[in-house]
């Protein structure tokens, strides 16, 4: 008397799948070494296709089958298939133009409160050096450090303060433009980085950018040059002082989430602000690209004082019609 | 079903839970240290390179895109991996089960400023962050921004800030060959005919576990000679279901461990579909 051994249901269920699963296998194993793009479109068809029914297959598998080996290699080969097919978009250009178009304004507006906040605390910190510096020129040194001024004091004479906001030798124009946005850019990422200790260093590093302005704002005008020092900063001032304002309102921003999380638990609400906000300081980086290389070659070539203010206008008009209009409307 | 102890659970958008093994802190740092390196050693052929034919400040710029860029660059590309993470098997997952956007990395990877970058400038060049402060000040802001460098040793997730702010966890890429099935006789390995049957009293005893045991010392059995595992699993199973003729199984034990191991999971998977679950081979009260 010979039969065969007994045949559990699983046995038949494997039979009819394992054929998929290889496939499956395959192809995944091919994409992680080698990307999506490297799969014919037939194949390309295929996965999605297979990575569902292989889902259901782990999910009756997790109910019904005892087959440790087979369950095992099911858990791994759908998370492993699950990792492909949510692959993100990977084209720059794809995400590049949206967002510049739509996502960036739309996430500014988003924040529009931490902006004047944030635009307040700047213009607070100014105000404050300006006076303190206006009562006693010896405050000077609290706010401006000797690297930072280099020579640009209170004992300096007028002539030399003039020629600072005229000069410029060609050659290190790039070098100092570069220096501008690495630095600016780094303190711009700092910012948000901080707003996850409650904003509170957001605050004092946007009041110390604000008292520094203040403080050289205050020597300037002391020599009756306003005209001349307005003509120097406001050019590239416009762009990179908005982009260090949106800096530090999407640090204040993170910092009020997860001090107000609303509704949502505050893990998940530093999460939702965390990814806008995030794409808030990208744009800002990019504004501080742009505002180095006007600061670093335009302001050092062009000594025009019309032309200069006619800059300054022209960009505060393009932002202001940026961060309001761009982007609304249909989708 | 509980999730295994040191797993990441990310429920798919079809709604099936995936456990993912979490990355230790260990691996992400050797992980982390190969992309320094990396970012290390192409920022320094590029700066060679780019030094005398454009100057300091294509340095400057190059070397800034580099340092926030590999990261943001791979991860997008490599849909969360990094060279070093592709070294180690690991990779960034959205905790919500989506998809890992553009954005998505970029929140992760912005904090590194934070997180890395000052924490290591403070650790290598002290003097450029508080060249005018000494004393218990200095001692305090060190203490400080250390504190981000170790926050994800603060944490069961072993999340950085930028995790936290990004909603991603970073796992192990799984990997599992498919197993023979043991109960399939075409699969091969053993004669198509069964040579033991049991009835279903000899199969009323032992539950789930016990069968995944068994699964495993089946696995691991030497193929050919007679293991002596084998025959002591043998040897307790036919005392415990009460088998009537021990010394009729000879040097067969590996064939009557599977043709049980056959029998019993039919037995057990028969019941499954009825609705009938048999975990243990007696029924344990719950534990408190």
């Amino acid at each position: 008397m010979s039969h065969e051994p007994a045949t559990p249901w699983s046995v038949r269920f494997r039979r009819e799948r394992q054929a998929a699963w290889v496939e499956l296998e395959q192809l995944v194993t091919r994409c992680e070494r080698s990307g999506l793009a490297s799969l014919r479109p037939e194949q390309l068809a295929r996965v999605p296709v297979l990575y569902r029914a292989a889902l259901s297959a782990l999910g009756v598998a997790r109910s019904s089958v005892l087959d440790q080996g087979l369950r095992q290699h099911l858990e791994s080969l759908v998370a492993r298939a699950y990792l492909v097919v949510y692959s993100p978009k990977r084209r720059v250009a794809e995400v590049v133009g949206p967002f510049l178009a739509r996502g960036f304004p739309e996430a500014v507006r988003s924040i529009r409160w931490h902006v004047l906040a944030s635009a307040l605390v700047v213009l607070l910190g100014g105000g404050l050096a300006y006076a303190m510096v206006q009562a006693d020129p010896e405050h000077y040194y609290l706010f401006v450090d000797d690297a930072m001024a280099s020579g640009r004091d209170p004992t300096a004479s007028t002539e030399a303060l003039r020629a600072t906001l005229f000069g410029g030798d060609g050659e290190a124009l790039l070098t100092f433009a570069s220096f501008l946005f690495t630095h600016n850019s780094s303190v711009g990422i700092l910012t948000y980085g901080l707003g996850f200790v409650f904003g509170l260093p957001v605050v004092l590093l946007l009041l110390h950018n604000g008292m520094l302005l203040g403080a050289m704002t205050a020597l300037f005008h002391d020599r009756g040059l306003a005209v001349e020092w307005w003509s120097w900063i406001l050019p590239h001032g416009v762009t990179e002082l908005l982009a260090i304002v949106l800096c530090g309102a999407a640090g204040l921003a993170v910092g009020w989430q997860l001090v107000f999380p609303g509704v949502h638990s505050r893990l998940h609400a530093l999460t939702v602000a965390g990814r806008r906000m995030g794409a808030v300081v990208a744009g800002s980086v990019a504004m501080l690209l742009l505002a180095a290389f006007v600061e670093g070659v335009f302001r050092q070539v062009v000594h025009s004082l019309p032309v200069r203010y006619g800059l300054a206008s022209v960009f505060a008009g393009l932002w202001t019609g940026y961060f309001v209009f761009a982007g609304r409307g249909r989708r | 079903m509980t999730p295994p102890l040191g797993t990441e659970t990310i429920v798919t958008p079809e709604g099936l839970e995936l456990h993912f093994q979490r990355a230790t802190a260990a691996e992400r740092l050797v992980a982390l240290v190969v992309d320094l390196g990396l970012v290390l050693l192409g920022g320094l052929v590029l700066a060679l390179g780019l030094w005398f034919t454009f100057g300091a400040g294509a340095v400057l710029l190059v070397l800034f895109l580099l340092r926030h860029g590999y990261f943001v660059w791979f991860e997008t590309r490599w849909h969360g991996r990094t060279p070093g993470k592709r070294l180690f098997h690991l990779r960034v997952v959205r905790s919500d089960g989506g998809p890992l956007t553009v954005e998505t990395v970029l929140a992760r990877n912005l904090t590194r400023e934070v997180e890395l970058f000052l924490p290591l400038t403070l650790l290598l060049q002290p003097d450029a962050l508080f060249a005018d402060h000494t004393g218990p000040m200095r001692a305090l802001a060190t203490l400080w921004i250390l504190g981000f460098l170790f926050f994800p040793l603060t944490n069961r997730h072993r999340l950085r800030i930028g995790d936290l702010l990004a909603g991603t966890r970073v796992v192990v890429s799984p990997r599992v060959a498919l197993a023979r099935d043991l109960a399939d006789v075409r699969a091969g390995g053993t004669a198509p005919e069964a040579v033991f049957h049991f009835t279903p009293e000899h199969l009323s005893v032992y539950g789930e576990h016990e069968l995944t045991v068994l699964e495993d010392v089946l696995r691991k059995a030497r193929r050919g000679t007679s293991d002596p595992v084998v025959a002591e699993v043998c040897r307790r199973i036919c005392r415990r279901i009460g088998w009537t003729d021990p010394a009729a199984i000879g040097n067969q034990h590996a064939r009557f461990l599977r043709d049980f191991y056959a029998a019993q999971r039919q037995h057990l998977e028969h019941r499954l579909l009825l609705g009938k679950r048999r975990l243990f081979k007696v029924a344990r009260p719950e534990r408190r």
